[in-house]
């Protein structure tokens, strides 16, 4: 009988949809974020320390760096010059996410979706031909 | 399917738009000198383009698209033509004031690309659309904002202005989100659908969602209680930028309001036209109060645009409370009619502010101080403008005001009303500031005589027809908006 009551709630749940169904949803994030706090914290700071012997040296303590002697500060700075071509490469990334779904149903979308892709396309081209002539591909 | 005729009936005017800007960008970054200059007038071209098919789509038959999600009905359209009124006159301006701002070229076509955000969020009938647009017009005037990126106060307006938008945004997308948990779809009428004509089957969501929408809707729109970053913004901006902001930023943000609340929840609104009531004067008073202190006119006009923003809240919080057909239309008629007078209005005023700042190097009332002898026909048209801005008969601002009036004591809202008229009178003290130092007091010390372009004085004639015009032969447009089917 109970397996039978709950198995009516969830169909009942899945006929009405709606809001409780979105409420659920909800349930099952509450759950992962539970678990995503919960598990790294027990592993590294509970279970962690317990398990494990504690016999700190210098040599242990010492910054990891390819067995090297820890040289300089562990914050290094990059170009800001780098910004520009990330940015770009952006576009262009989202352009792909556009593209494969486009290219794997281009029967069933035709030449409107055709039209519409080549649109798209023509003005990522124009942002790339904007970007170069603001001189934004060049180092110096 | 769709077809391209169905897409071109749709969104004709902002195809035109967005293919110049498209344009105008090409050309901007192919020719080098003296040929980029041409650049803003490209989007002039396409703004001329696009205003006739607007208008021939008045009064055509209402038609949804629904893959395309766009909504051909006289309330867009209406609002478009507002749009793309208000865009030639910000055009023009910053052509006009071109010589000493030097603002890179890039503004025209962002200009253009923010209009069609701001048009699209008017006629959009999916949430999403509708998300998309007030993105495409918030991110474009973020750029716009920061135009002169090695002016201090530009960079700073344009950072607080990004920091408060995207919150805003944000909060906005929040409350949409709601709507989609709570109906299963994004698009309007199917939401409403869902909700049965009131708030469905779970009050509490939807309750949240309206009250997310809400704040974020009053922080685009400046309204009292998230009006902090206006003067500043407004202050930092390029002064054309800043009548996009005040004009066209605001009146779209507006037709979402109305777009989505009124298409949503229709006459079962009632439960929040106390509350927006409330927003409404305490943006009308506040923003009044605080111009009074203001020394910057850019800043006394930032405030005054809040005060503004109050008004114009008044026709949706009548409308929202009777249920009446009647006075929804009348109500919303008043708000295109107040929107079309302010834009004349504020875009004149700032048009006139930059010519004098640019005479005198300084944004403080002082630099008026003596117009009237150096220059009696700007000091003449400052003085319409504020006039009516302030709401003095035969003037724009008044018929506006009157009309906003008369919608909320068709709604039975005296109370709204009274304060409207109270408002403006403070809001008159601080105008006439600005009239007295023009023809009261003399000039001390001589000052160069106030050098204008003949572009310059093109803007500001055409601000001032409108004002006149709209102040003293209003019929024809209050006819026109009186016979428009608004929602189909």
């Amino acid at each position: 009988m109970a397996e039978e009551s709950y198995l009516a709630r969830f169909l009942d749940t899945c006929r009405y949809g709606g809001i409780r169904l979105y409420a659920n949803a909800f349930i099952f994030l509450l759950v992962f974020l539970v678990l995503a706090i919960a598990l790294p914290i027990g592993a590294l700071a509970v279970l962690g320390p317990l398990l494990r012997p504690s016999k700190p040296s210098k040599a242990k303590n010492a910054t990891y760096e390819s067995g090297l002697e820890p040289i300089g500060d562990a914050r290094s700075r990059y170009n800001v010059r780098y910004y520009l071509f990330a940015l770009m490469f952006v576009i262009f990334d989202v352009e792909i996410i556009f593209l494969y779904p486009w290219a794997v149903s281009y029967h069933t979308l035709g030449v409107f979706g055709y039209v519409e892709m080549m649109i798209f396309v023509v003005l990522l081209l124009i942002g790339l031909m904007y970007a170069w002539r603001k001189k934004v591909l060049e180092w110096m | 399917m769709l077809t391209f005729t169905q897409v071109w009936n749709a969104l004709g005017p902002e195809i035109v738009l967005a293919i110049g800007g498209f344009v105008a960008m090409v050309y901007e970054f192919m020719v080098t000198g003296r040929a980029k200059q041409a650049t803003p007038w490209i989007a002039v071209l396409s703004v001329l383009t696009a205003i006739p098919l607007a208008w021939s789509k008045l009064h055509a038959p209402l038609a949804t698209y629904s893959i395309a999600v766009i909504a051909v009905d006289d309330f867009g359209t209406i609002f478009s033509l507002f749009i793309l009124v208000s865009v030639l006159l910000v055009l023009l301006f910053a052509i006009a004031s071109q010589a000493r701002l030097k603002l890179a070229f890039e503004y025209a076509y962002l200009v253009l690309f923010a209009t069609v955000g701001a048009m699209v969020i008017c006629s959009a009938l999916d949430l999403v659309t509708l998300y998309v647009g007030l993105e495409l017009l918030s991110i474009t005037t973020y750029v716009l904002v920061a135009l002169h990126r090695k002016n201090v106060k530009s960079s700073e307006a344009g950072l607080k202005y990004l920091i408060i938008g995207s919150i805003a945004s944000a909060i906005i997308l929040y409350g949409l989100s709601f709507l989609y948990g709570v109906a299963g779809s994004t698009g309007l009428s199917r939401i409403a659908t869902a909700l049965q004509g009131g708030y469905g089957s779970e009050p509490g969501l939807v309750y949240l969602s309206i009250a997310l929408i809400l704040v974020g809707i009053f922080v685009k729109i400046s309204a009292a209680p998230f009006h902090l970053w206006t003067a500043d913004v407004y202050e930092g901006a390029p002064t054309p930028i800043t009548a996009y902001l005040a004009v066209v930023s605001k009146g779209a943000v507006l037709g979402f309001l109305f777009r989505v609340i009124v298409w949503l929840f229709g006459a079962k609104l009632g439960e929040w036209f106390g509350l927006v009531g409330w927003i409404a004067i305490i943006t009308m008073v506040i923003g009044n109060l605080g111009a009074l202190s203001q020394r910057n006119i850019k800043r006394l006009l930032a405030y005054s645009s809040i005060g503004q923003a109050g008004y114009l809240l008044i026709p949706f919080s009548s409308l929202s409370s009777s249920t009446l057909a009647s006075v929804m239309w009348q109500n919303l008629s008043s708000t295109v009619f107040y929107l079309f007078a302010y834009s004349f209005m504020t875009i004149g005023a700032f048009a006139v502010f930059s010519v004098v700042a640019d005479a005198s190097g300084s944004e403080d009332v002082h630099a008026f101080t003596g117009l009237s002898k150096r220059s009696p026909w700007l000091a003449g048209m400052m003085t319409l403008f504020l006039l009516s801005l302030s709401g003095l008969p035969l003037t724009a601002g008044f018929f506006g005001k009157f009309s906003i009036f008369l919608g909320a004591l068709g709604a039975g809202q005296i109370w709204l009303g009274v304060v409207l008229f109270a408002t403006s009178a403070i809001a008159f003290y601080y105008y006439f500031g600005i009239i007295r130092a023009m023809y009261g007091r003399t000039q001390e010390g001589d000052t160069p005589p106030v050098r204008s372009s003949p572009m310059q004085h093109v803007v500001v004639a055409l601000c001032a027809i409108g004002t006149l015009w709209l102040g003293i032969f209003p019929g024809p447009v209050t006819d026109l908006l009186s016979n428009l089917h608004w929602f189909g």
